[in-house]
């Protein structure tokens, strides 16, 4: 069996988790993804928060093939929940460990 | 390698946030560099400034002795392209322009940069990516500047000197 190849991206957002209820953040964030990354490579991207670290940074898991879009693509997203914010992308990495470390 | 960025004088950041987004140095113009307007006709030879402006006035520009080169229209000028290689001048991509822009313009402007940068690619120009955020939230790490070059249809190391060599000779040389 192939197991699929994943990346680990580390992102700072501008706006609280804490204020939004994690899943409806994570509804949101994909939403918007969505619209940057448009339906038809979204299913090839996949992303998923994984990881809430604390208010303001959380893991975020892509396919291989679609990090860059999504590095790309939380630059361009400044709105989330209905709250002003901001996505800096600080690390990328092929485990969580090693993300974290 | 060390990357350097250039944002408006009006973004406040400090040196943990240059850090921790990935940056070197990050100048702010006006201030460490002037941004001048090709029309002003003000471009005093040897001094650090990009020049902004398109058509004959940046050739004009250019030939009064600009330091870095932003075509704000970036339509693709074969003359003012030529000009510019001859004096080995950087060409600048500030990419606020597409995480500002919306809905369809963001895609139009794209394609525009997209062709004006694989034209100064084959002319073997130095190619400058910058964020020229106005405020903090608009700022971006070194990886999400490389990202959205690729999307320009840079490469990796064309994205990444781009970011780095060319950046640093705007700012120090």
């Amino acid at each position: 069996m192939i197991r699929e190849k994943h990346r680990y991206i580390l992102v700072e957002c501008g706006a609280s988790i804490d204020k939004i209820d994690a899943s409806a953040f994570s509804d949101a964030l994909y939403k918007e993804l969505l619209d940057c990354i448009g339906s038809l490579s979204y299913h090839r991207v996949r992303p998923r928060v994984v990881k809430v670290l604390n208010a303001n940074t959380f893991v975020l898991r892509t396919s291989l093939y679609g990090c860059g879009n999504v590095v790309a693509a939380l630059a361009l997203i400044k709105r989330i929940g209905g709250m002003d914010s901001y996505f800096y992308t600080l690390k990328t990495s092929g485990t969580i460990k090693a993300l974290l470390k | 390698m060390e990357y350097y960025d250039i944002v408006r004088s009006s973004c406040n950041f400090d040196e943990k946030l240059c850090m921790k987004l990935g940056f070197k140095g990050i100048a702010k113009a006006p201030g460490d560099i002037s941004i001048t307007d090709a029309a002003s006709g003000r471009i005093v030879r040897g001094e650090r400034n990009i020049v902004y402006g398109s058509g004959n006035l940046l050739i004009g520009a250019v030939k009064k002795g600009a330091g870095a080169v932003w075509i704000t229209d970036y339509l693709l000028d074969k003359k003012l392209l030529d000009v510019i290689s001859d004096n080995s001048i950087p060409l600048v991509f500030p990419l606020s322009d597409i995480i500002f822009a919306k809905g369809l313009q963001r895609p139009r402007l794209m394609a525009k940069m997209s062709v004006l940068l694989k034209y100064s690619k084959k002319l073997g120009l130095g190619i400058s990516f910058i964020t020229l955020a106005d405020s903090q939230k608009n700022m971006c790490s070194y990886m999400q500047l490389i990202e959205i070059a690729k999307l320009l249809g840079a490469d990796d190391e064309l994205a990444r000197t781009g970011l780095s060599e060319i950046n640093k000779r705007i700012l120090y040389d």
